[in-house]
C-alpha cells in the first residue's frame, strides 16, 4: 500500500470527537492507510464533501470515497440523515457506509439497518484498539464487489493505476 | 319509562262503586238501617189491609239486604232484628201476642233469619274480599313504584359512574403519556450518558495506553505502575458505566417475547467471552438447553451476567467449574447455573438481588453492584423469576425460571 495515495480510493471519516478521531488515524497510520482518509468533523460536512460543495468541490483534492466510515450521533446533521441523503442520492446510493458508534441502544442499531447501513460496529473501549477494528474492516469492504460506475475498493485493488 | 311520580301512590283501577255510605262512622249506618226497617216497616202497615196476616215479613228481607249492602254488616244485623222483632210483634196476627201458633211461626222467624243472616255474611265475605284483594293491589303498585324508583336511581347512578369512569379513563391516559414521556426523557439521558461519558473515557484509556507504551524503558518501574493503574481504573469505570447503561436498558427498552434457543445463546457466549473459556473456567452443560418465551438480548444479558458472576467469584487458586441444566416445571423451564466458588453467607442472600449492593469489596471483585438486579429486574420483565441456593465457602447455585415455547405455543393451538 504504498501507491500515490491520489490514485487509491479513499476512505472518508465522520467523526466529531477528536480523541476517537486521533486513534483512529494512529490505527490507520499502523495499517499503513492514513494517507487514504479523509476526515469531516459533523453531519453536514459530510453531505458537503460527498456532495462536492463549497470547499469540497475539487475532487482531486478531495476525491469521492469508496467507504464511508461515519459516527451515529453527531452534531449539526446526524447519522441517519446523513445515510438517508446518501441512500436517496442517484450516484451515491450504493456507497459502502459503515457506522461505527459507542451506542449500544437497539433503537439505533435497528434505525441504522432500516436507512441501509451495510455495518454497525461499536467503538472499543479503548482507541488503541481501533486498529484492530479499522483493519478488519477496511480489509473486508476491499474484498467487497460492486456494480461498475460505484467508487470501490475492489475495482481499485484489482486495477489500481486507473487513475 | 316515563317519569316516575315519587312518593305518591296511584290508586288501583280496579275499585269498584265507592258509597259515602260505607265511610260513615258506624252508628250513622246503624241509624240508616234502622230508619230504613222503619220505613219498610211503615209500607208494609199501610198495605196491610190488602194482604192481610200474610207474610209478616215480606219487606224486610229485601230492606236487610239493601242495607247489608249499603251500611255493612252491622247495620244489616240490627236491620234483620229489628226487622224480626216488629214483624214478629206488630205484623203477626193476632197482633201483639205471643200465641201458640208456635210452629209455622217459628219457620217464618227462622227463614227470616237464615236468608238475612246468609245474605248478610256472604256481603260481609265479598267485602273482606274486596278489601284483601284492593289491599294486595295497592301493596303490588307500591312495590311497582318502589322498583321504577330503585331502576330510575341505578340508572342515574350509572350515568353517575359512566361519567366518572370515562373522567378516570382521561387521568389515566394523561397519566401514562406522562409516563411514557418520563421513561422516554430516561433513555434519552441513559443514552446521553453513554455517549457522553464513554468518549472521553475511551480517550482517557488510549492516552494512557500511549504513554505507558512510550514510557517503556525511559520511566522507573514505579511511574510505568502508575500509568497502568490510570489504564486500569479507566477500564474499570468504563465497565461498570456499561453496567448501568445495560441495567437502564432492560429496565425501559421495549422487551418482546418470542421463542429463544438458550443452547445457543449460552453456547455463543462462552465462544464470545474468553473469560468464560479455559483456563478461567469450564463450563458444561447437561443436556440440551431449551427453547424458552423471551427476549433474545435480555437472555444473552442474563446468562452474561451468571456466568460471568460464577466464574468471576471463584475461590482464590481455583479455576471455576460451571454447571448448566434445566428441569421442566409443568410448562415452565427452571434453568440452574451451578458453581464451585466462594459461596454467599445465608444472611446476604436476600440483598443480592438488590440494586448497587455489594457484598464482596470491589477491590477483589469488580463491579456497581448492577449485574444480579440486572438478571432480576430482566427475568421479571419477561413474566419469569430468579432465586438462588447458596452454601458459603462451597459454591452457588442460581435459577431462572421462564415459560417454555413450546408448550406455550401447544396451549395456544389447543386454544
Amino acid at each position: 500500500m504504498n501507491r500515490s495515495t491520489g490514485s487509491l480510493p479513499v476512505i472518508l471519516l465522520v467523526e466529531d470527537d477528536d480523541n476517537d478521531a486521533f486513534g483512529m488515524e494512529l490505527a490507520f497510520r499502523q495499517a499503513n492507510l492514513s494517507g487514504r482518509v479523509r476526515r469531516v468533523r459533523d453531519g453536514q460536512e459530510a453531505i458537503d464533501y460527498l456532495a462536492g460543495a463549497g470547499i469540497y468541490a475539487n475532487r482531486s483534492a478531495h476525491p469521492l470515497p469508496s467507504l464511508l466510515l461515519m459516527d451515529w450521533h453527531l452534531p449539526q446533521k446526524k447519522g441517519f440523515e446523513v445515510l438517508r441523503w446518501v441512500r436517496s442520492h442517484p450516484t451515491l446510493a450504493h456507497l459502502a457506509t459503515v457506522v461505527l458508534t459507542s451506542s449500544e441502544r437497539e433503537a439505533d442499531k435497528k434505525e441504522a439497518y432500516a436507512l441501509g447501513a451495510n455495518s454497525y460496529l461499536l467503538k472499543p473501549d479503548n482507541f488503541v484498539d481501533f486498529v484492530q477494528t479499522l483493519v478488519l474492516c477496511e480489509g473486508y469492504w476491499r474484498l467487497n464487489h460492486v456494480p461498475k460506475g460505484i467508487p470501490a475498493s475492489s475495482q481499485a485493488a484489482a486495477a489500481p493505476e486507473v487513475a | 319509562m316515563g317519569p316516575v311520580p315519587r312518593g305518591g301512590e296511584r290508586e288501583p283501577g280496579i275499585q269498584g262503586p265507592r258509597l259515602p255510605l260505607a265511610e260513615k262512622a258506624a252508628w250513622i249506618r246503624c241509624l240508616f238501617g234502622l230508619g230504613c226497617v222503619l220505613a219498610a216497616f211503615t209500607v208494609r202497615k199501610l198495605i196491610d189491609p190488602m194482604i192481610g196476616v200474610h207474610g209478616p215479613y215480606m219487606l224486610f228481607p229485601v230492606t236487610v239486604v239493601l242495607v247489608g249492602w249499603y251500611a255493612g254488616f252491622g247495620p244489616g244485623l240490627t236491620a234483620m232484628i229489628v226487622g224480626g222483632l216488629l214483624g214478629r210483634f206488630f205484623l203477626w196476627k193476632p197482633v201483639s201476642s205471643v200465641s201458640t201458633h208456635g210452629t209455622r211461626d217459628l219457620v217464618h222467624l227462622f227463614a227470616y233469619a237464615v236468608t238475612c243472616l246468609l245474605v248478610l255474611l256472604l256481603f260481609e265475605s265479598l267485602k273482606r274480599a274486596k278489601t284483601q284483594a284492593r289491599t294486595a293491589l295497592l301493596e303490588a303498585q307500591r312495590n311497582v313504584n318502589r322498583l321504577e324508583l330503585a331502576e330510575a336511581e341505578l340508572k342515574h347512578t350509572r350515568e353517575e359512574l359512566e361519567k366518572h369512569l370515562g373522567t378516570m379513563e382521561h387521568v389515566m391516559a394523561e397519566r401514562t403519556e406522562e409516563l411514557r414521556e418520563t421513561v422516554a426523557e430516561l433513555e434519552a439521558f441513559a443514552h446521553s450518558v453513554s455517549h457522553d461519558m464513554r468518549t472521553p473515557l475511551r480517550a482517557l484509556q488510549g492516552y494512557a495506553t500511549l504513554l505507558d507504551a512510550g514510557l517503556q524503558g525511559r520511566a522507573s518501574a514505579e511511574e510505568q505502575g502508575y500509568c497502568k493503574q490510570i489504564v486500569r481504573a479507566s477500564a474499570r469505570l468504563n465497565r461498570m458505566v456499561r453496567e448501568i447503561l445495560s441495567y437502564s436498558r432492560v429496565s425501559h427498552s421495549k422487551l418482546r417475547l418470542e421463542p429463544v434457543d438458550l443452547h445457543r445463546v449460552v453456547e455463543e457466549l462462552i465462544e464470545h467471552n474468553a473469560d468464560l473459556q479455559a483456563p478461567h473456567a469450564t463450563i458444561s452443560m447437561e443436556g440440551r438447553l431449551p427453547v424458552v418465551l423471551g427476549h433474545e438480548a435480555a437472555l444473552t444479558q442474563i446468562f452474561f451476567n451468571l456466568l460471568g458472576n460464577a466464574a468471576k467469584f471463584k475461590r482464590p487458586g481455583t479455576n471455576a467449574s460451571i454447571r448448566l441444566w434445566w428441569e421442566d416445571d409443568e410448562g415452565r423451564a427452571r434453568v440452574w447455573v451451578a458453581d464451585d466458588g466462594i459461596g454467599i453467607e445465608p444472611g446476604n442472600q436476600h440483598r443480592i438481588f438488590q440494586r448497587f449492593e455489594r457484598i464482596n469489596p470491589a477491590t477483589e471483585y469488580e463491579g456497581a453492584g448492577l449485574g444480579l438486579a440486572l438478571v432480576k429486574k430482566a427475568v421479571e420483565r419477561m413474566k419469569g423469576s430468579v432465586g438462588v441456593k447458596s452454601e458459603f465457602g462451597a459454591g452457588s447455585q442460581f435459577w431462572v425460571e421462564l415459560p417454555l415455547a413450546q408448550r406455550v405455543s401447544q396451549r395456544v393451538a389447543a386454544a
